[in-house]
This record gives C-alpha cells, structure tokens and sequence, in this order.
C-alpha cells in the first residue's frame, strides 16, 4: 500500500512539473485542446508503466518529450496514411514558372509606427500558419519544435527527405499566399 | 527568353524554392548551392520568395512553445489531467485533492 500510495505521489509530482510544459507542446503541434490533453494523459501512462526505465535516464522532461514525440507520430501516421502526394499547384505553371506575380508585391502595412506595422505583419503570418491544413501543419510544427532535425522527423513522420522538403515548401507557399490576401 | 536559359540550367523556380528548404536543411551539395545562388541572382520572383520565405521561417522559429510562455491550459486543466490519471492507473480513492 505504502508502495501504491509512493507511485501514486511519483505520478502526481510529473503531472505538477512536467504536465504544462508537455500540454503546450501537444497543442503547438495539434492545434485542438482536447486532443493535446488526451495525448498527454496518453504520455503519462506510457511513461508510468515504464518508469524502471525512466528512473535511468537523466533528464525526466528530455524522456517525456520523446514519448510524445513518438505519441504524435503514431497519430499523424494512424490518420494520415498516405499524407501527401506531390502535384503542380496554382502557384506554378506547367514549366514550374511562377503562375503570378503576387509574390513580387511587398508585407508592408500602412501603419501609424513601424512598431504597428511589424506587430500587423506579425499577427498575419500567425493566423495564415492556423490556416494550414491539419496534416501540413503538424509536420512544419514539429520541424520547427525539434530544432529543424530533418532526419529525426523523417523517421518519425515515415517521410522521404524529399518529400519533407516538399511540404515544407507547399506549407510556406500557403501562408504566404494567404499573407498576401490579408496584406492587400 | 532568359527565362527558360535559367529554367534549363539553373532549375524551375518551382524546383528552385524547394532546394531552398533543402539549403536551409545543410542538405544541398555545392554544386546545387550555387546553381541555386545564380538562379536567385537571375530571378527576381524567387528572390521576393526568398525574403518571404525567411520571415516565415522566422516566426515559426519564434512561435514554438520554448520561446514563449503559454497560458492555453489552466490549473483546472492540469488537475483534470491527474484525476484522469488516476482513474486509469489507481484506484480512484487515492486521488488526493492537495
């Protein structure tokens, strides 16, 4: 019992240390609440059934991040199974010359300061990254949380280095197009 | 005209703004690095991308949850969190409200 009762509080001084740090990550990369919650719940448990081997490693927070890490993965590969297929888009015409040149005009706001103008530009570019469709931006969030670890999110994700390029690319093509509908 | 020499030697500005994400990766061979620095150089398109692309990429850098302090989740949030917890692995009595 004394036993039960000493996990139990083992359990409870993760949540209270390591839960926020870990449900601020899930949502950055899922975008939906509900589901961060659960994903973490999911963390905790994985990580409660192996703490032998936890107990080993040297940084708790650095071992929670990787099982949720690879929580995340599994999702996006469970929902996404054949995630993208590479195609010419609206932006580029069939010799893969820009279609237009929307991409020539300038981010500048008429604002009162130059303060004002860049917050603008910077509100934009965060709705415009909100706007990515839900499998695209879990790949580019995740890039940009593991420190731009190409090889590790290829492993993860099961993507070619190619074909992370492509998203990444498809994915700053679509919040800069819409940066320059909310802009003009 | 000049176009389609740049096109034919120096990549498609579609396959051009990809080696960018490739360059930023430190993945792009020397050659490929400097046929893309002659294409950016002949092209003014890809150059406008290229500012674009990095502000981008500078608010994506900016935004990620180590760089900012969140406040999405509430202390309920995370007490809700525990008592799922131990609903799952414990027997519910031993969830204690401190």
């Amino acid at each position: 019992m004394v036993d039960k009762m000493d996990e139990a509080q083992l359990l409870d001084d993760w949540v209270r240390v390591y839960a926020p740090k870990l449900l601020d990550r899930a949502l950055y990369v899922l975008a939906d609440k509900q589901l961060a919650m659960d994903m973490v719940q999911e963390v905790f448990i994985v990580a409660y059934k192996q703490r032998e081997t936890f107990r080993a490693q040297s940084s708790s927070l650095t071992w929670l991040q990787g099982i949720l890490r690879h929580k995340i993965a599994d999702y996006y590969r469970k929902k996404y199974r054949f995630p993208f297929t590479y195609h010419h888009t609206a932006y580029f015409d069939a010799d893969g010359h820009w279609a237009d040149h929307s991409v020539l005009a300038d981010w500048q706001i008429h604002a009162d300061t130059a303060d004002e103008s860049v917050q603008h530009i910077h509100d934009a570019l965060a709705v415009c990254i909100e706007r990515l469709p839900h499998s695209m931006r879990i790949v580019i969030r995740s890039y940009y949380l593991e420190q731009e670890k190409s090889e590790q999110i290829c492993q993860d994700f099961a993507i070619s280095p190619t074909n992370l390029w492509k998203i990444l690319q498809r994915a700053r093509m679509q919040i800069r197009a819409c940066m320059e509908k909310m802009i003009d | 005209m000049l176009r389609h020499i740049v096109h034919i030697l120096l990549f498609s500005c579609e396959k051009a703004t990809v080696l960018l994400e490739k360059r930023n990766a430190g993945r792009l061979n020397p050659c490929g690095q400097l046929r893309l620095r002659l294409h950016l150089w002949c092209c003014k398109w890809c150059r406008a991308y290229q500012h674009k692309r990095q502000r981008i990429h500078n608010a994506m850098r900016n935004s990620t949850p180590s760089q900012q302090e969140s406040t999405s989740f509430s202390a309920q949030d995370v007490h809700l969190l525990r008592q799922n917890l131990h609903e799952k692995l414990f027997d519910n009595r031993n969830v204690r409200n401190d």
